[in-house]
């Protein structure tokens, strides 16, 4: 008997199904109450009246494939269910987002587009808690993110008609670029996938630790590099290049350009460079003397003005990792002998201060209260 | 079907992830907002069209953070910022605050938080010139500035009209003539701090007191040359819920007394009060029924009768009671305290 048949026999015994089509063109039913928990099914079925049969099935937006319906539906088949407890709910979203990171990402991304908000909310919760913390470098590897630069352009240098200082602080910073990507590109061809990821994560440890050594080590530099700063730029590109040749810390590397190129006419400071980089920070600061101020804004193309800003976020963003750790004590103690208070009384204060939020802003990680205190020695 | 692939992983870093990473961006701290920036171009381009998403500048504990906050000023998503913490940032001093006031006017007409607390370096005229260009200011924090002066304060008040929330917090140079300028010009005031400004006298307290009656939260924590003259007046404040009087050795009943009036307050703190009582402790209690937070470390003038008396009106809200070191009051430990307040769970405040 066909479908049809049975339905008008036995109409009570037919479950009423909802037909659904993926981008890949298959087409399966599903129960009524199970796909109308997804906001957009539920419209589509009432405001078009689609979904009724294997001809008008419902197309879902192309982020939802096969694998990701499957778990919304899941999802959906356990929620829709009035009479859960929470503890129940909460407990099944527990294990229910217990997946690698692409999928979680993929299953957000196909639960947004269904409109399911309760699914959306529940991942990238997780996500953020992911997120939270992390470099550039290690989300970009979670979430399967190839290297910008490698992708975005060929890293070709940009005209330089006007010989504009900003341009050709680019066009350096590619040809370290290249000259990274080139290398790694050897060490990919010889080792196994296994091996690099080793080698990404201790090149991450060493930018963690020296990061924040090299800031001190980067501030009493720059110092006294500033008196060196008359130096022909044909020297410098090519000390820049051999300097690059041994430096092998992406992130930091990037970190320590700042995107002065936007700041007029303030002293850079403490670009925290390694020794190998100081070459290419003496650049920076004689490009800083030739910038204008103000309002060269306008004569930027959007594109460069993208890659200034994203340089510069470099520089909003510390490289190391912040976790908050709990001996205030401690760090309380360092920080009020470093600015020359009477400690006992300073920590009354500060914990009396800090009675109305959380002390915070005192604990870093380990090395962040020996930084600081290597900054005080320098200055 | 390597055709397919590199398509497939096209769609996933140019749409699937930036569109994913916006969803998760709301949740996500200012620091981790720039590590998604710097994931790819097209992240890039997706978050930086949202203008909700950079509100708000967090330089806190960084060093260079002069340096960093004139290059974020200057980058278009920020040119409507909101909110700015400086809190225990390094290098940053007058200078930078005058470049921001000559080259970045701009992008601070939005701005409504300025966190300044700890930044030593910074002196009257780096506050002029950082007031000068947030007119629409609310909130302004300079804990622990000992540079600042009243004419500091004269350049706020002159520049931003519209403070709601002043933390003075160990600005030991500021005396009663910034209270009067506070007085004079934010009759609309909620909170305000003056830990340990230790130059200011009754008179200079009263004035605020009398003009800006619709403070919620005063903090005069270790001011302790206040005397009764300054503490009845508290009385007007009938929107008082936060009250920090750490350190008030001069505070009597009577001023006690006045002081509960207040009726909405959730938060006391009567710290090193030593000359209070049962008495005015229990007037409090009797007045103030919503007392959720109450301190009477080192008080040993109290005994167990202020106790009860606070648990006949207080027992369904009190949530954190000091009473470390009130050798008057016999049953005080934890399990005392429980069954006189079911919901206690905090019973120390000061070390």
């Amino acid at each position: 008997m066909s479908e049809v048949d049975m339905a008008v026999i036995k109409p009570e015994m037919m479950k009423s199904y909802i037909w659904l089509q993926t981008a890949d063109g298959s087409i399966q039913q599903v129960e009524q109450e199970v796909a109308m928990f997804c906001p957009m099914i539920c419209h589509e079925v009432i405001q078009k009246g689609m979904g009724s049969s294997k001809n008008y099935a419902i197309s879902l937006p192309q982020r939802v494939n096969p694998a990701m319906l499957s778990l919304i539906l899941d999802y959906c088949r356990f929620h829709q269910v009035p009479g859960r407890s929470n503890k129940e709910r909460k407990s099944f979203d527990e294990k229910f987002i217990r997946m690698d990171t692409k999928r979680l990402c993929e299953l957000t991304s196909a639960a947004d587009s269904l409109q399911l908000k309760p699914l959306v909310d529940l991942t990238s919760r997780a996500l953020a808690r992911i997120i939270e913390g992390k470099s550039p470098e290690e989300i970009r590897e979670i979430f399967h993110l190839p290297d910008d630069l490698t992708e975005e352009e060929k890293l070709e240098p940009l005209k330089n008609t006007t010989d504009d200082p900003r341009i050709r602080l680019l066009n350096r910073l590619y040809a370290k670029k290249r000259k990274e990507l080139k290398e790694r590109q050897k060490l990919k061809n010889i080792e196994v996938e296994e091996e690099r990821v080793d080698d990404r994560s201790v090149d991450d440890l060493l930018s963690f630790i020296n990061g924040d050594n090299g800031d001190s080590k980067g501030i009493k530099n720059s110092k006294s590099k500033k008196k060196n700063r008359r130096r022909k730029d044909q020297q410098k590109n090519t000390s820049a290049n051999e300097a690059i040749k041994n430096h092998n810390k992406e992130p930091n590397g990037l970190n320590q350009v700042c995107c002065s190129a936007e700041v007029g006419q303030t002293v850079w400071a403490g670009v925290g460079a390694t020794s190998n980089l100081h070459d290419v920070e003496d650049d920076i600061f004689d490009n800083k003397n030739e910038l204008d101020d103000g309002d060269i804004d306008d004569e930027i193309d959007p594109a460069l003005k993208e890659k200034i800003d994203r340089y510069c976020s470099y520089e909003l963003r510390k490289s190391s990792k912040l976790t908050v750790s709990n001996e205030v004590t401690m760090e309380v103690e360092d920080f009020a002998r470093r600015l020359n208070s009477d400690w006992p009384e300073r920590m009354q204060e500060i914990l009396s201060f800090g009675h109305e939020r959380k002390p915070v802003h005192f604990s870093l990680n380990g090395n962040g209260s020996l930084r600081r205190y290597a900054n005080s020695e320098q200055r | 079907m390597e055709v397919e692939g590199e398509e497939q992983t096209s769609i996933w870093n140019k749409e699937t992830v930036p569109k994913v990473m916006k969803i998760v961006s709301s949740r996500l701290a200012q620091r981790d907002l720039i590590s998604l920036l710097l994931l790819s171009p097209w992240i890039h381009r997706t978050l930086i069209s949202y203008p909700s998403l950079w509100l708000s500048i967090d330089l806190r504990e960084m060093n260079n953070a002069g340096d960093r906050l004139i290059a974020a000023l200057s980058l278009p998503r920020y040119q409507h910022v909101k909110q700015i913490s400086l809190e225990f940032s390094q290098d940053i001093d007058d200078d930078h605050l005058e470049v921001i006031k000559s080259k970045c006017l701009g992008s601070l007409q939005d701005l409504e938080s300025l966190n300044l607390n700890g930044c030593q370096k910074i002196s009257d005229k780096g506050i002029e010139a950082v007031t000068s260009c947030c007119p629409k200011l609310k909130v302004f924090s300079i804990y622990w500035n000992v540079r600042a002066t009243d004419e500091g304060v004269k350049h706020l008040v002159k520049n931003c009209k519209y403070i709601v929330d002043l933390n003075f917090s160990g600005c030991k140079h500021l005396s009663d003539k910034s209270l009067q300028l506070v007085a004079d010009n934010y009759p609309e005031l909620e909170s305000l701090n003056l830990t340990r400004c230790v130059k200011m006298t009754d008179s200079g307290l009263q004035q605020v007191f009398v003009k800006c009656s619709f403070l919620q939260s005063l903090n005069i924590y270790a001011l302790s040359s206040f005397t009764d003259e300054a503490y009845k007046k508290i009385s007007v404040l009938s929107h008082l819920k936060f009250l920090d009087l750490c350190g008030a050795q001069n505070l009597s009943d009577d001023g006690l007394s006045c002081i509960a009036k207040c009726k909405k307050l959730v938060s006391l703190n009567l710290t090193w009060c030593v000359r209070v009582t049962d008495v005015g402790v229990i007037a409090i209690a009797e007045s103030c029924t919503s007392l959720e937070f109450l301190s009477l470390f080192g008080i040993v003038g109290v005994t167990d009768k202020c106790l009860e008396a606070l648990s006949k009106s207080c027992a369904n809200t009190m949530t954190t009671l000091d009473v470390n070191g009130c050798i008057g009051i016999k049953r005080r430990s934890r399990d005392d305290l429980l069954k006189l307040f079911p919901y206690l769970r905090c019973f120390k405040v000061h070390s």
